[in-house]
């Protein structure tokens, strides 16, 4: 069992007192599974991803990543964690002003000494640059490697992303929102190199998404957050529409107003910082 | 493939020539002005050194508090205020009316010369107006303790020259502000006023300055904080106030009364920020307000005679006390002893003008000046460079987001470290703002017990000084770093120095250079008057001259400074527009 | 249009200004009495006579009838200026800045102490330091005190360029600005060796502030005449007389004339004569010091 989350709360105190944007969640990740997690705006999805790579902790409850207590672990412990999980953020977190190469090398930061840090961040050593252009090949960014990371578009950002996330070459994927922001075109691509990464069943993988068609096609496991709470995790195969329904009624009812979700999103991460 | 990697190496091999250039050229000025600095770091570690050193320390405490000599620093304060008032209102007597003579969008181009005929008098008027931006210029680029000295020589000792110096400094400084301010309103309504046959002043009054306003209203009170500092060491070079005190007090080996002194300085200027931020704040939270309640009193008339007489009496009673501080800081800054209407003073102030021309350009005597030229600018490298070095080493355990475990962070939590962790920030805030607080002119008498007389004090107690700025100024940035890449580079499982390597330093850096760059042009001025207290460099030869009563030389000397700092400036701007070099 | 805050707007500060200058202007008017305006340029210690100068400017009321408005300024050239622009009515200055002062504003000397006829300059260094005579300076580090000092500069620049000592000691020397800052500097080995006035020396070793174990004097020059109060172009014959007589008349017996005589650092007034000062007037123009 990778993860076991145990009645795990979130609260964030606000000027109106506080708000639980996770409320009770328990449930436990396999070894080599993919989980989809799904819900409306402000279920606490990226609450839970936050979570779940341990960039914070949770008010209430347990989470134990391979087994220990992550609530419990020292910062070398956690460090050493982390390496092991690589995460994709929505918004792609790139350092603007580093090159996509560089970019690419952060995802080996964690393993490197203080040493490596220094002598990397001048000219990186030669088996680690040829790591890094490997992992920018397979993402299509050989020829972009000298471009700085702001001057990339949208879509090379992702897979700038995907690629620093293959350089750290982790046991757990993380990815919140991947195809949000992108046109269907380059959706197709960025799902393919994505689910790539899995590497056949190797690697874990937790990802959140807003579109459920997405989540019931490419994820044999769903879980389904609304309002803090897990409304229903099983097999995809076994949701009928009018669950779906349930899950995202009042919240949307056309592809219209999913459509308006997803420019809510950014506001929804916003609150939860 | 094989085309791409070629241009590839062309592009790296020539960007790796142009870094080695650049290296190779800071390393020879670090070296010329190691050498001009005559930097010589041995000085500090030799057993009399150190003892003068414990012997200072040890003389600083208890500070003196007797009611003698607190007397004295409260009159000496209260002098350093009034000098401080007095100089701001001066300031903007002679900015204001110069900053809008030097406003290009007023006489030179833009809207409102567009459709005029180009006659004598719109030359003339672009020529004064042009004229009244290179004296500003001028007025600016003279460090304010020069013209102290030069005042201090000019009207005699005592606040009078302290406040004058002021006065013609800042009004450089300010006129400057207000001319850019003015060009940078929005044209439209200049324009909408002009098309009605409206005059230059009438477009001024306006369209320009309700427009302005705010931001003048602004720099004037940063310009009075700035003045302040001013102030306090103007004391130094005969010009009353506290650093008068304290340079007699340093003489007398009082370095009790030394440290009651810097204390009270210290004082002075936090009292100075907090009562600048609080009428920042009240203006703004005026400025609406005020609009509203006018609006109301128009509207409804006398339903709220209470609300407007109550508003009067304030605004009376405001006016009241404003007037009554002005008056006395102009008296105590000396303005009433029959100064100020003394038809002598400009008559004085003439003569000595006149003493000055024409500027000396003797080919011994410029030649004499190469010396201390290079000092100058090797004290101004040298200090910026040890400034960066203390700097950067106390910004790191200052900045919050570097060393505070976040309230949200995963993992084990240690309430020890936790407090050892606030324990080491609080402790670099505090050394940082210590440093920043003391001015260079007091570190350099300090730095002179340590190491002697010479270049070497003054590039050590520039340092210590910038150090303390730049190191607020570093931590403020690196707090200020996006922190979405920041939180990726934190999930790879990366450690906090190499959050700090790869995340936060190539994010801050561009502001890193532009604040350093910017505080050696402030340095390179300081470094022209370091030398008035012994700190070696074009200082020195600047107050031996004036002692020696040379004037012409003076002169010359003084346009030698302005030369410096516009050429520094200029250096300054180009290197802070390609920062990533 | 929106409306001014109270605080800080054109009209408002218009109005200040105006009644400011009405002010000025009526304060301006009101008459003064008597005032005779000294000045002591700080040859010697200036913090101690601008804290400590109360006893003599009340001696001196008394004998002038007079105000007495004492200034102490940490500025030769300030004062030279304001004797020049009638500013300071008698000032003390030291020889040399008597000089400049009689070139350039015609001042008068009055009076000055005995041992003022008859100063010296000492060439201090530390107790174990190699040099004893002025030949020994070769290759050493200097320090005058400054630049406008008489014995702390020009005399003794003099005297070293007289005994042919090497050029390159007296053009790296360094300005120290004080007589208390040079000797320190030798004191703490920051130099190898200074120049200073006798008199100071003398009272910072006797009050502990110079440790006499740590700096011996290796070389006194001949005599020259030093300090010197002098009066103003055209001032009041009357009073440069009171001034004058108040300070001949001082006795070490009287018990009052003792301390104040101790704090001049005095024992005894003398009539002082501008022709005394030819020598040094030429030293100073040898030196480039003077056009």
């Amino acid at each position: 069992m990778i993860y076991s989350l145990k009645e795990v709360s979130k609260k964030y105190s606000t000027r109106n007192g506080s708000v639980h944007s996770l409320d009770g969640v328990t449930f436990d990740v396999q070894q080599g599974e993919r989980v989809a997690l799904i819900g409306p705006s402000g279920a606490g999805k990226t609450t839970l991803f936050r979570l779940l790579n341990a960039t914070l902790r949770p008010t209430d409850g347990e989470i134990r990543f391979d087994g220990k207590d992550v609530g419990l672990m020292p910062a070398r412990a956690l460090r050493a964690m982390r390496r092991r999980i690589g995460t994709i953020y929505q918004q792609h977190h790139l350092v603007p002003s580093l090159t996509a190469l560089e970019n690419t090398l952060c995802g080996k930061l964690g393993q490197w000494s203080l040493l490596q840090t220094l002598r990397n961040i001048i000219k990186p050593a030669p088996a680690e640059a040829e790591q890094a252009m490997a992992a920018l090949e397979s993402v299509g960014l050989a020829d972009k490697r000298r471009a700085r990371a702001d001057e990339l578009s949208g879509g090379q950002q992702q897979r700038l992303a995907i690629a620093r996330a293959l350089m750290q070459n982790p046991d757990v994927i993380l990815a919140d929102e991947p195809f949000a922001s992108l046109d269907p075109a380059l959706t197709e691509s960025i799902a393919s190199l994505l689910f790539g990464l899995i590497d056949g069943g190797k690697r874990t993988m937790v990802v959140t998404l807003h579109d459920v068609e997405m989540a019931m096609w490419y994820f044999p496991r769903i879980v389904a957050l609304r309002e803090g709470r897990i409304v229903f995790d099983r097999p995809s195969t076994q949701i009928n529409r009018d669950e779906l329904d349930a899950l995202y009624a009042g919240n949307l009812n056309s592809t219209h107003e999913r459509d308006e979700m997803r420019s809510s999103f950014k506001s929804e991460r916003n609150c939860a910082r | 493939m094989n085309e791409i990697a070629r241009a590839d190496y062309r592009g790296q091999h020539r960007a790796t020539l142009r870094r080695t250039l650049i290296a190779a050229a800071l390393v020879a000025l670090i070296i010329f002005s190691w050498q001009m600095a005559e930097i010589r770091p041995a000085a500090f570690f030799a057993a009399d050194s150190i003892a003068a050193v414990i012997d200072f320390l040890k003389g600083l405490f208890p500070p003196d508090l007797s009611t003698d000599f607190l007397r004295i620093v409260f009159v000496a304060a209260g002098r350093t205020v009034a000098i401080a008032i007095a100089g701001t209102l001066l300031s903007i007597i002679i900015g204001l009316p110069l900053g809008v003579i030097a406003t290009s969008t007023l006489f030179r181009r833009g809207v409102l010369l567009a459709g005029e005929r180009r006659g004598v008098s719109t030359f003339l008027l672009a020529g004064v107006s042009r004229a009244a931006r290179a004296l500003l210029g001028f007025l600016r680029a003279v460090p304010d303790l020069m013209w102290g000295l030069l005042f201090v020589v000019a009207v005699g000792l005592g606040s009078l020259a302290g406040a004058l110096a002021l006065a013609v400094s800042y009004a450089g400084v300010l006129g400057r502000v207000y001319a850019d301010v003015f060009e940078s309103v929005d044209a439209r309504p200049l324009e909408a006023l002009h098309a009605t046959g409206a005059t230059r002043s009438q477009v001024f009054v306006r369209a320009v300055w309700p427009q302005s306003k705010p931001a003048v209203i602004a720099y004037t009170l940063y310009s009075f904080e700035c003045c302040m500092r001013a102030a306090s060491v103007l004391g130094f070079i005969g010009a009353g106030g506290i650093g008068y005190e304290i340079s007699l007090s340093m003489r007398l080996f009082r370095y009790d009364q030394v440290l009651t002194l810097i204390i009270a300085f210290i004082l002075l200027l936090t009292a100075t920020d907090a009562f600048s931020r609080y009428l920042r704040r009240r203006l703004r939270a005026n400025a609406p307000q005020g609009t509203l309640a006018h609006e109301r009193v128009n509207g409804l008339g006398s339903v709220l005679i209470t609300g407007i007489s109550l508003e009067r009496v304030m605004n009376i009673a405001i006016a009241i006390t404003a007037i009554a501080i002005v008056t006395g800081s102009f008296y105590a800054s000396g303005f009433f002893d029959g100064s100020l209407m003394d038809a002598t003073l400009l008559q004085r102030m003439g003569r000595f003008v006149g003493a000055m021309m024409p500027p000396e350009v003797s080919a011994s005597f410029l030649r004499s000046l190469v010396e201390p030229l290079f000092q100058t600018i090797g004290i101004s490298v040298m200090g910026t460079l040890i400034g960066m070095a203390i700097g950067a080493l106390l910004a790191l355990p200052a900045t919050a987001t570097l060393i505070f475990i976040e309230k949200d962070e995963a993992g084990k939590r240690s309430r020890t470290e936790r407090a050892a962790r606030r324990g080491i920030y609080t402790f670099a805030r505090t050394v940082l703002s210590l440093l920043r607080s003391i001015p260079e002119l007091v570190w350099v008498l300090m730095c002179i017990i340590a190491v002697g007389l010479g270049p070497f004090a003054g590039a050590v107690a520039i340092g210590l000084h910038t150090g303390g700025v730049l190191g607020k100024l570093y931590a403020e940035t690196l707090e200020e770093a996006p922190e979405n890449p920041l939180e990726a580079l934190r999930s790879t499982g990366a450690r906090r120095v190499q959050v700090l390597v790869w995340g936060i330093w190539p994010q801050a850096r561009p502001m890193l250079v532009s604040y350093t760059v910017l505080r050696w042009e402030t340095n390179l001025r300081v470094s022209t008057v370091l030398g008035l207290v012994g700190g070696g460099g074009l200082g020195q030869a600047i107050y031996n001259n004036i002692q020696l009563g040379f004037y012409t030389r003076v002169a010359t000397l003084i346009l030698v400074v302005y030369a410096l700092v516009v050429t520094t400036d200029w250096i300054g701007d180009r290197l802070r527009e390609r920062p990533a070099s | 249009m929106t409306r001014t805050p109270p605080i800080l707007f054109l009209r408002f500060f218009a109005l200040i200004l105006i009644a400011v200058f009405l002010l000025a202007a009526g304060c301006n008017k009101s008459a003064k009495p008597l005032t005779l305006r000294l000045s002591m340029i700080p040859n010697t210690d200036p913090g101690r006579i601008v804290r400590e100068s109360q006893s003599l400017v009340s001696y001196l009321e008394r004998e002038t009838g007079a105000k007495v408005e004492l200034t102490v300024p940490t500025n030769y050239a300030a004062v030279v200026e304001a004797i020049a622009n009638d500013q300071v009515d008698i000032a003390y200055f030291g020889g040399f800045t008597y000089v400049q002062a009689s070139e350039r504003a015609g001042v008068r000397p009055l009076i000055q102490r005995e041992r003022d006829q008859n100063f010296h300059s000492l060439f201090i260094t530390q107790s174990d330091s190699p040099i004893n005579s002025l030949e020994d300076l070769k290759g050493r580090t200097f320090a005058f005190g400054d630049v406008n000092s008489t014995s702390g500069h020009l005399m003794p620049e003099y005297f070293m360029r007289q005994s042919n000592v090497d050029a390159e000691v007296i053009a790296k020397a360094v300005y120290m600005g004080s007589h208390d800052a040079t000797a320190l500097a030798v004191a703490n080995k920051k130099v190898d060796a200074g120049a200073m006035d006798e008199a100071i020396y003398q009272r910072m070793t006797s009050e502990g502030k110079l440790d006499q174990s740590k700096v011996r004097v290796f070389y006194t020059t001949p005599p020259f005449f030093d300090y010197v109060w002098a009066a103003r172009k055209g001032l009041d014959s009357k009073l440069t007389d009171a001034f004058s007589n108040a300070f001949l008349k001082l006795d070490p017996e009287n018990a009052e004339h003792e301390q104040l005589l101790e704090f001049l650092s005095a024992t005894k007034y003398i009539r002082a004569e501008d022709s005394d000062y030819d020598k040094l007037r030429q030293a100073a123009r040898d030196a480039g010091l003077m056009k």
